[in-house]
């Protein structure tokens, strides 16, 4: 097994507009300032074996990211890294934590959002989606749209007025995070269909969780 | 959610583009005197790849009383966004309106961005035309290849600037930070710019039009001087350099440190502006270079360094240069670039040296198929020159050479069309004959881009062939070429509304106003361009587009470009114009001085500083 640095990261604010791929060559630019001995691909174009292996939609913040990057040797010095990167990254970009070779990002099976909804509704509104199968179209790779239950992909939710009052309603969801994944876009859309209007959301993945439950 | 946008940036395509907050960007600190926004009329990609923005955008955030932030053309959904909502156009660094600047410092790398530099005025909330902003703020200034023909755009744009930019616009800024405190009125600021060498005017200036259409004067009025000078900046080694330029978080189209070797060029190729309009010839040192670029890599972590200038293969110390950039770059796994290289200068050595990370295609621009045609334009480049660097490639392995061309050059004939694709083939034909592995293939190929008569040049008086000709022209072409070769050409429309406003008049900015009230918009992109727009809205105006385009001006027409002084004389352009017609060459400026008056500025002027 190659070394491999894994960083926690959180990604909010203006940054959370930036693509997945974009992120990546925005962490590939930090480690080169930075000097760190990364691994690179052999061949035509060399390229840094760097990995975020749950991907953030467009628009989602993020506070305990992985993300796992191939080192030539154990880096040593680890604790420094963080504060070392965050000094080269944009604004909303900033590493919390570094270690060698941490868990298996297989080991991620649910992902914890929180979602604030800008709308005066009140939380039964939310939770009785959830009252009953949730079926929607969801998109697959190899057949297209197919009508889906969600519900077997939702492992906790919850939902209450915002504190202190702000406009929002706050839901709390624990959902899928891999094989299958359900991203919470499929329930604010869903929402929103049976609320008849649009309702903005704010969508913050907080962390994520191993089958037995236990935070990663 | 702390800006109204946020809620719409879901909705967009790549949203990173209008939300800033880059590594290298400038940050929010206490509220500067005078506020600057940096415009560029396309989209954050093609902006963001521009070293000009990085070289103007650090300059004017140099002083500590000014700050100043960046803007962009928004794509069609979100413009469509913005007015559905009624949400202001914003810079990147605070997210205010383009309203609440005191400048907004337009760049016109192109003609086809007019539209989007009315459209961006609008959507920040600015009034379009100059006549229509009461107050003096935001002052509108531009500059920028395209201000050398301001003409076209005196309705909207208060004050150009001529020439480089770096020095000048400082220059401006203080004084609008005097005229603040002092709250000057507009017309006073406008008159005391006028008298800052480099600075344009329009609304100083009155034209008169003869019956036949021409131009008859351009008065200046209130002590703006008869002709404005373009600014130099001579001593580059001197001059600023952004060795921390800001960091794109989203995919530009060049992702990469950019090094200016020199500014200028030697040669003296009739159809190019930028190699009249930028002499003479001033260098960076190969050290200055080297730190500035080592720097610059080190600041951005990007991937790629190019050497940027008009003919990178007439910077006297390149091979020194590259080597200290690769004594840095090659066990860093950055790759070096060298666009620009002439054919006639081609070294294989050079090339797999600078190539030794990444190895690219390669590109030669002959612009034209025959001896006879290229000493028209003065290329001074022999097809021995050409296939010599051909087989160099060949040899040392590259499967992919591109041609430039242009069509439409003065004088050209059939055999001068058909005589691209058999230059092309001949090519193809030394691959096989040098090629160390034909199993690997090649891929030739031929980009024609149409020719477009420009301002300053000794092309300038000359007559753009009609659509219908280039047309004819493109079709001879793609009858000659064989199949081996890979064929690519320009749209006629496109260049020809390039060339209507490349030499427009103050008459033909009614027209941009109306294209753009009509809908006008990224002129420049394949898929939003609308020519039937413009048409119309010249015809609108009582205006003859084909007047601008088509025709041949006489040797003693007042042009409306006239009152710029590039520091090239008119007689020395009209001397290179009638040489041309001749089939006569000029030699470049270091084999002999062609007295075309740039001199007056200084500078090396063709002489090896570093000898």
């Amino acid at each position: 097994m190659p070394d491999t640095i894994r960083l926690l990261f959180s990604k909010t604010g203006r940054a959370r507009f930036i693509s997945h791929l974009d992120l990546m060559a925005v962490f590939q630019r930090a480690f080169y300032r930075a000097g760190l001995p990364l691994r690179y691909s052999q061949g035509f174009s060399p390229r840094v074996y760097l990995s975020i292996p749950l991907p953030l939609s467009v628009g989602y913040a993020g506070l305990r990211e992985p993300l796992d990057v191939g080192a030539e040797a154990p880096v040593p010095g680890l604790d420094a890294l963080p504060e070392r990167l965050n000094a080269l990254l944009p604004e909303g970009i900033s590493v919390l934590s570094a270690e060698m070779n941490g868990r298996s990002p297989g080991d991620i099976v649910w992902a914890r959002y929180e979602v604030r909804f800008h709308t005066g509704a009140e939380p039964e509104a939310f939770l009785s989606l959830f009252a009953a199968p949730l079926v929607v179209e969801k998109r697959t790779k190899k057949k297209g749209a197919v009508p889906t239950d969600l519900l077997p992909m939702v492992r906790a939710f919850s939902c209450a007025r915002s504190e202190p009052e702000d406009g929002t309603l706050c839901a709390k969801l624990e959902l899928a995070a891999q094989n299958p994944t359900l991203n919470p876009g499929y329930i604010t859309a869903e929402f929103e269909r049976r609320m008849g209007l649009m309702v903005p959301a704010e969508v913050t993945r907080l962390g994520f969780l191993d089958a037995a439950g236990a935070e990663l | 959610m702390s800006h109204p946008l946020d809620l719409l940036l879901s909705r967009v395509q790549k949203p990173a583009r209008y939300v800033g907050g880059e590594v290298g960007a400038v940050s929010l600190g206490t509220a500067p005197e005078l506020r600057a926004a940096f415009c560029f009329p396309d989209t954050y990609e093609i902006g963001m790849s521009h070293l000009g923005l990085q070289i103007l955008y650090g300059r004017m955030n140099q002083p500590a009383w000014m700050r100043c932030e960046r803007a962009f053309a928004p794509w069609p959904d979100m413009e469509a966004l913005l007015r559905e909502h009624r949400l202001p156009l914003t810079a990147l660094e605070s997210g205010d309106a383009l309203s609440a600047f005191d400048l907004l410092a337009f760049t016109l790398q192109y003609e086809l961005s007019y539209s989007n530099v009315l459209n961006m005025l609008d959507l920040g909330g600015v009034p379009v035309r100059s006549a229509e902003r009461g107050g003096p703020w935001p002052l509108i200034v531009a500059g920028g290849p395209c201000a050398l023909n301001p003409e076209p755009l005196a309705d909207f744009i208060d004050i150009f600037a001529v020439g480089d930019g770096e020095d000048v616009i400082l220059e401006l800024t203080a004084l609008l930070r005097e005229a603040k405190r002092e709250q000057w009125d507009k017309p006073a600021i406008l008159r005391a710019a006028a008298r800052i060498e480099g600075l344009y005017v329009p609304a100083l200036y009155t034209p008169a039009y003869r019956p036949d259409g021409t131009l008859e004067a351009l008065t200046p009025s209130e002590g703006a001087p008869e002709t404005v000078r373009r600014r130099v900046v001579s001593d580059l080694d001197q001059a600023f350099y952004p060795t921390h330029p800001v960091v794109p978080n989203t995919a530009v189209v060049h992702e990469r440190v950019m090094l200016e070797l020199f500014r200028g060029c030697i040669r003296g190729c009739r159809f190019c502006q930028a190699g009249h309009v930028t002499r003479p010839v001033r260098a960076r040192s190969p050290e200055t270079l080297a730190r500035q670029g080592i720097e610059a890599l080190q600041n951005t972590g990007f991937e790629e360094i190019a050497l940027t200038s008009l003919s990178s293969s007439d910077y006297p110390e390149l091979p020194a240069l590259c080597d200290a950039l690769l004594d840095y770059c090659e066990p860093r796994r950055v790759g070096l670039s060298l666009p620009s290289l002439r054919a006639d200068s081609f070294s294989r050595e050079l090339m797999e040296r600078v190539q030794r990370v990444r190895k690219s295609g390669l590109t030669f621009a002959p612009e034209a198929g025959t001896p006879r045609l290229r000493d028209v334009i003065n290329k001074n480049l022999t097809e021995a020159d050409l296939m010599n660097a051909c087989a160099a490639a060949f040899g040392g392995g590259w499967t992919a050479v591109k041609l430039y061309f242009m069509l439409g050059l003065p004088t050209e004939t059939g055999e001068d069309v058909t005589a691209i694709a058999e230059l092309a083939h001949r090519v193809f034909l030394l691959w096989r004959r040098t090629t160390p592995d034909k199993t690997r293939g090649v891929r030739v190929s031929a980009s024609v881009s149409l020719f477009v008569p420009k301002p300053h040049t000794p092309f300038q008086w000359a007559a753009m062939e009609s659509g219908g000709e280039f047309r004819r022209r493109i079709d001879l072409l793609k009858a000659a070429c064989r199949k081996q070769i890979t064929l690519n050409w320009h749209d006629p429309d496109t260049s020809y509304w390039e060339a209507v406003l490349a030499r427009g008049d103050r008459r033909a900015g009614g027209a941009i106003y109306r294209a753009w009230q009509s809908g006008a918009r990224l002129d420049g992109w394949g898929e939003h361009f609308r020519p039937a727009l413009w048409q119309a809205a010249f015809e609108a105006e009582g205006l003859d587009p084909d007047f601008y385009a088509l025709r041949e001006r006489g040797p003693d027409e007042v042009l409306p470009w006239g009152h710029i002084d590039t520091g090239v004389s008119r007689a020395f352009l009209r001397r290179e114009y009638e040489k041309a017609l001749r089939g006569e060459t000029t030699p470049d400026c270091r084999t002999q001085c062609a007295g075309c008056g740039a001199s007056q500025y200084g500078g090396e002027c063709g002489v090896e500083r570093h000898a």
